[in-house]
């Protein structure tokens, strides 16, 4: 055998060995939105914003709150509450997400980001399967739902007539 | 207009706005809609322009409705303008032209961008601590509420 393909393939084996390792642990976002807590995969959060201005937008639905200014880049703001719950959030704390979707989430308190193995999801069964969450995780015996972010743009998209 | 703005940036166009400021948000419409500024008027519930009556608007009333911002509590101006159809739009703010580079214009977000534009929102810039929404008023003011 090629002396330098066989090190080739060692080395990508150990490479995808490491990969494997470290994706094996993911750190989540546990965050508060009104009275309910909720976690994020910290990877789909770009930014955290505090006490940024939100500029009104005229007749869009309650929960979509009016545009935040983000270095000159407009990102609609989400009440997350609300339009899970119906609840109005009043923090001005804003999770500016890492699709480009231009969205940010309007929360109302970040509790720590949570190092967790992936296997701590607890997916839904099919019986309870929810467009809007993935999972629950365990978060210091409080049960998180963790928030499907694609299935809330879609929602909101469809609602918008924006699909 | 919305064309415009999308290729402003290749065209180095300018233009006109008449501005109407409220609070932390700004109404653009092209200056080009204006047929006739008309200043220390009063509410009206009748406007004739050329012989003809014309349906009369209150903007600041439009604007706190959708978005709950303070307007003034008097009318001061009416313009007369002309988007498909003929208004006199009344207002208690002074309305302000300003000359704005189209490339300066962006467009909403996308997960509101057509539903804004089908409101007449057809897009908006950061300025000065402030939003300006560029506005088709025909449409703002249909998707308002106002019979035409």
């Amino acid at each position: 055998m090629d002396a330098n393909l066989y090190q080739e393939i060692c080395n990508n084996q150990k490479e995808s060995e490491t990969v494997s390792t470290e994706e094996s642990v993911v750190t989540w976002l546990v965050f508060m939105a009104g009275k309910d807590i909720f976690a994020l995969e910290s990877q789909e959060i770009r930014e955290i914003m505090r006490n940024t201005e939100i500029f009104p937008l005229p007749f869009v639905p309650s929960y979509v709150k009016g545009v935040l200014n983000r270095h000159g880049d407009p990102y609609a703001v989400i009440d997350i509450e609300k339009f899970l719950k119906q609840n109005e959030i009043s923090e001005n704390l804003f999770l500016i997400l890492s699709d480009d979707s231009s969205v940010a989430f309007r929360i109302s308190e970040i509790k720590e980001f949570h190092t967790a193995e992936k296997d701590d999801l607890k997916k839904l069964s099919d019986t309870v399967k929810d467009d809007f969450f993935t999972g629950v995780l365990d978060y210091k015996g409080i049960t998180a739902p963790v928030l499907n972010i694609n299935g809330i743009i879609n929602k909101i998209r469809e609602e918008l007539g924006n699909n | 207009m919305e064309l415009l703005i999308k290729y402003g940036r290749n065209l180095e166009t300018t233009k006109w706005f008449v501005n109407f400021s409220f609070e932390n948000i700004d109404i653009l419409l092209p200056s080009d809609i204006i047929l006739e500024s008309r200043y220390n008027t009063s509410v009206e519930s009748s406007v004739r322009w050329n012989n003809k009556a014309v349906p009369v608007v209150n903007i600041d009333m439009l604007i706190k409705q959708q978005i709950c911002v303070n307007v003034p509590e008097k009318v001061t101006s009416t313009l007369i303008v002309n988007s498909a159809h003929i208004y006199a739009v009344q207002t208690g703010v002074s309305p302000q032209l300003v000359k704005i580079h189209l490339s300066e214009f962006k467009l909403m977000p996308e997960i509101v961008h057509l539903y804004s534009l089908s409101r007449g929102i057809f897009a908006f810039r950061f300025f000065e601590n402030k939003i300006q929404y560029a506005v088709d008023l025909n449409v703002f003011l249909e998707k308002s509420g106002v019979y035409v």
